[in-house]
């Protein structure tokens, strides 16, 4: 039985993407191996350094985050306790009118998990020995294109950005692997849902070791800011502006998130891992 | 019917996606947790078990200034109130302190016993239990009514967020941190925050004393 | 003053009495200053009672205010993303106070204390905020308000200044959210109040930037780039080409006197605001507490208002429009007022030659 699902894992090959392809794209490797580098912040020119990882090619879905209520009820709707998580935990509804979690249909199930709290994506992300990225780990992978590994720079690939978060959105979202194929071999980076990251609640300090810093100024306008004098900015804001709205226990519906892990020295994917 | 749980992780993760095709049941496990029985009618707390919005809900360890382990849980019964803090922070937390201290003397001898303070260290690794404690003395502080804690960075990031407290470590290995001190009731739960160093104390006074009655 | 006699202890006591009233009167007596009397101190005054504000959508506006002493108003005002039509076969995404374009119209009194609720509605994509300008306070009110989406945020504060306000979202990038349309307006009457007229109407000129040209079908993206170079796709009077026009026209009867709460969104452009056919009695420039007389146009900055009153004389169609006036025939900023009535020849005659028929 085991020898069977791994088999059909392997059948499971990627399909080449065309931009935002329409349906299901099978993604078979889970997580990507991302090299060290460094960028210059969205907010500013700070230059910040990411050491090497690995992260999931696309976000959570609601299949794999049902299996994972399934096996600790300490994260069903009735068992979460509410610091952890708001009233909304999981309310989405599947188009049978039942909580999508419990009776989804087999194309919801791959859509991607949303109405989770942070402390649900970081439990979640532990039980399969990982964790969630940080903001510089997740701004690293996404400042990259489909072809370069740093689009910085590139207005024509800012404004597809902005237009992809400004789209139309449905209730019902997309199933992952839905939004293109970047350098990185990560999926659904921009305009699936926004993603939970482990630190969003210090994004808004600086490096300077000062409270409340300068891109808090640029996050209310009317404190004086300037500074987004590109497309670029434009949509580094939207992000940056996301999280700063964000608390621990609060959920989203249009709010997921997907896991990351530290690479092992050796920078191998290869793992063995029983619990 | 009874399901044996899923043993590896990676095989966990792989195989939702061939589940995910529609092979998989959801599986009801119970797998015994403590504050999941169902012994208790609704809304009964058991003894050791937080209330759904207390923030001793936080899982890990936790060690005092004596070195001795302090479950969170164990800090039921008192109000309490709490700042996110490190010893070689140089303007801020002693501010704080100094502020929490205000809070104790300010309040009337027979209320002493039903509050405690509590100091947690974002800086785990250089406020060992002992520097916790000889930060203590040095800062004159009540063994019976303060209590320092030390626990892991991921505890650190989980209270911080529960707390509303931002912390970052910056690259020089200072700590980055807002400036809050927060009221728990006696059950863990949030009543109030004072923001900011410095502050008048009359509202978390007043707090306070309307836990207290 | 007379001294009884040249001793020096009378003269001394007289010198020091002298003084003593110098300085009680420079204690008891204000200081007079240039500034004296031209910007008031304004101080929140009591507050009797609260009260649940009526907001409206335009170009309704809420009834005049009746009560004679200041309250405290409670707003609730919520922010809704929804896509609508921008023009015929034209949809945009708009990001809406109250779901609609302008936001929902605030009328409160001049000393009022406002409770204002501002919700973010679940589906939101982005945190909102709002910044009113009538507040006088940090960001008008844009910190405290930065609400994400499903929650909600409460602050309040104190109407100290008469004037008709715009009210816009101020969340970075702030030029992205008020192009989508996050703007509205406040009107805090004087303690006297306004003079009644026969209608109010609340129009508010704005432009939008898409990526297609105007009339290009289809649902359009926000253009960062036009934006940036305030290169207008679409100016609009109430948030779409067409909104009063045909049945949704604005109405006034012959005789009947009409007041304009007159908003301009911006983001960037400013309004030569006219109506064809029409001349403006009364006119307080930017909202403000003076008034003009006998206009035909007048300015309202980006980020401003006007309040346009006349009376109606001669039945007809009467267009409002930018006289900007590519904007008006070209790019949608254009609106009717239908004012229904008998002829009046004296006035107006079309036909002066043709022979009058009973």
């Amino acid at each position: 039985m085991i020898v069977l699902r791994f088999l059909l894992i392997g059948l499971l090959i990627p399909l080449p993407s065309a931009g935002q392809a329409e349906g299901t794209r099978s993604v078979s490797t889970p997580m990507a191996e991302i090299p060290a580098g460094h960028f210059v912040a969205p907010y500013g020119s700070d230059t910040l350094e990411v050491a090497a990882f690995e992260i999931d090619r696309r976000p959570v879905t609601v299949g794999e985050y049902r299996g994972f209520v399934a096996r600790d009820p300490r994260w069903s709707t009735e068992g979460v306790k509410r610091i952890f998580a708001d009233e909304n935990y999981l309310s989405r509804r599947a188009s049978t009118g039942d909580p999508l979690l419990a009776r989804a249909q087999p194309d919801e199930l791959l859509r991607p998990v949303t109405e989770v709290s942070w402390f649900a994506a970081r439990a979640f992300c532990e039980a399969h020995g990982k964790r969630l990225p940080t903001v510089n780990e997740w701004e690293f992978v996404a400042q990259a294109s489909r072809e370069r590994a740093n689009a910085h720079g590139d207005s024509g690939f800012n404004r597809e950005i902005l237009r992809l978060y400004t789209l139309p959105r449905s209730p019902e979202l997309p199933s992952v692997g839905s939004i293109f194929e970047n350098y990185y071999g990560v999926w659904d980076l921009h305009g699936l849902v926004w993603e939970w990251v482990e630190d969003f609640n210090s994004i808004l300090l600086s490096g300077a070791s000062r409270v409340d810093s300068g891109l808090d100024r640029q996050l209310f306008c009317a404190a004086g800011s300037q500074g987004a004098t590109d497309v670029e900015d434009y949509v580094a804001f939207m992000r940056y502006s996301q999280r700063a709205s964000l608390t621990a226990s609060r959920t989203g519906r249009n709010l997921g998130f997907r896991c990351a892990r530290s690479s092992l020295p050796s920078g191998s994917l290869a793992r063995a891992e029983a619990k | 019917m009874r399901r044996p749980a899923v043993r590896s992780a990676t095989f966990a993760v792989q195989s939702f996606l061939v589940l995910s095709l529609g092979m998989a049941a959801p599986i009801s496990a119970q797998n015994g947790h403590a504050a999941h029985s169902h012994d208790t009618p609704a809304g009964t707390p058991r003894v050791g078990t937080p209330s759904d919005l207390s923030v001793y809900n936080l899982e890990g360890e936790w060690l005092d200034q004596t070195g001795k382990a302090m479950p969170l849980v164990h800090l039921t019964g008192r109000v309490r109130i709490v700042s996110m803090v490190y010893t070689n922070c140089a303007f801020a937390c002693p501010m704080l302190v100094a502020d929490m201290k205000r809070i104790e003397a300010s309040l009337p001898k027979k209320s002493r016993s039903e509050v405690g303070f509590v100091l947690i260290s974002v800086d785990p690794e250089r406020d060992t239990p002992e520097r916790l404690l000889r930060f203590a003395d040095s800062s004159r502080l009540d063994a019976t009514a303060w209590t320092l804690l030390n626990g892991a960075d991921g505890q650190i990031l989980e209270m911080g967020a529960l707390l509303g407290v931002k912390v970052r470590k910056m690259p020089d290995g200072e700590f980055a941190h807002s400036n809050v001190i927060t009221i728990l009731d006696q059950a863990g739960e949030i009543a109030h925050q004072q923001v900011g160093v410095s502050q008048d104390p009359g509202e978390s006074l007043e707090v306070i004393r309307a836990l207290l009655r | 003053m007379i001294t009884k006699s040249p001793t020096g202890r009378t003269s001394k006591a007289l010198a020091a009495l002298g003084l003593i009233l110098v300085l009680v009167a420079a204690i008891l007596l204000p200081a007079k200053t240039t500034y004296e009397g031209t910007i008031p101190v304004r101080t929140a005054p009591e507050i009797r009672g609260e009260e649940a504000a009526t907001l409206t959508s335009p170009p309704n506006v809420p009834p005049a205010i009746t009560r004679d002493y200041a309250t405290k108003v409670i707003v609730d005002l919520e922010v809704l993303e929804t896509t609508q039509r921008l023009a015929d076969g034209v949809e945009y995404t708009f990001w809406t106070f109250g779901g609609g374009v302008p936001g929902d119209f605030i009328r409160v009194r001049e000393g009022d204390l406002v409770e204002f609720h501002l919700q973010n509605h679940e589906s939101s994509i982005v945190p909102h905020n709002i910044d009113l300008h009538a507040v006088t306070g940090p960001g008008g009110g844009a910190k405290a308000s930065f609400t994400g989406p499903g929650q909600e945020t409460v602050f309040t504060f104190t109407a100290l200044n008469p004037g008709l306000y715009v009210y816009h979202c101020a969340t970075a990038p702030v030029g992205m959210h008020i192009a989508n349309g996050m703007y509205g307006m406040i009107l805090v009457e004087p303690e006297e109040g306004l003079p009644p007229v026969d209608h109010e109407y609340y129009v508010m000129q704005s432009e939008f930037y898409t990526e297609g040209s105007f009339g290009a079908e289809g649902h359009q993206p926000f253009s960062y780039d036009k934006a940036l170079a305030e290169n207008a796709t679409y100016v609009v009077f109430n948030g779409a080409v067409g909104s009063l026009t045909g049945d949704a026209a604005l109405t006034a009867n012959v005789g009947e006197t009409v007041r304009l709460f007159v908003g301009n969104g911006g983001p960037n452009l400013v309004s030569s605001f006219h109506v064809i056919g029409e001349i403006f009695d009364n006119v307080y420039p930017e909202g403000g507490s003076t008034a003009n007389h006998n206009v035909q146009t007048t300015l309202i900055p980006a980020g401003g208002s006007a309040i346009a009153e006349f009376r109606v004389d001669v039945p007809g169609t009467y267009i409002l429009v930018d006289h900007s006036i590519f904007r008006a025939f070209d790019k949608g900023a254009l609106a009717m007022l239908n004012v229904s009535g008998e002829d009046q020849p004296g006035l107006f005659n079309a036909s002066p030659k043709k022979a009058v028929v009973e």
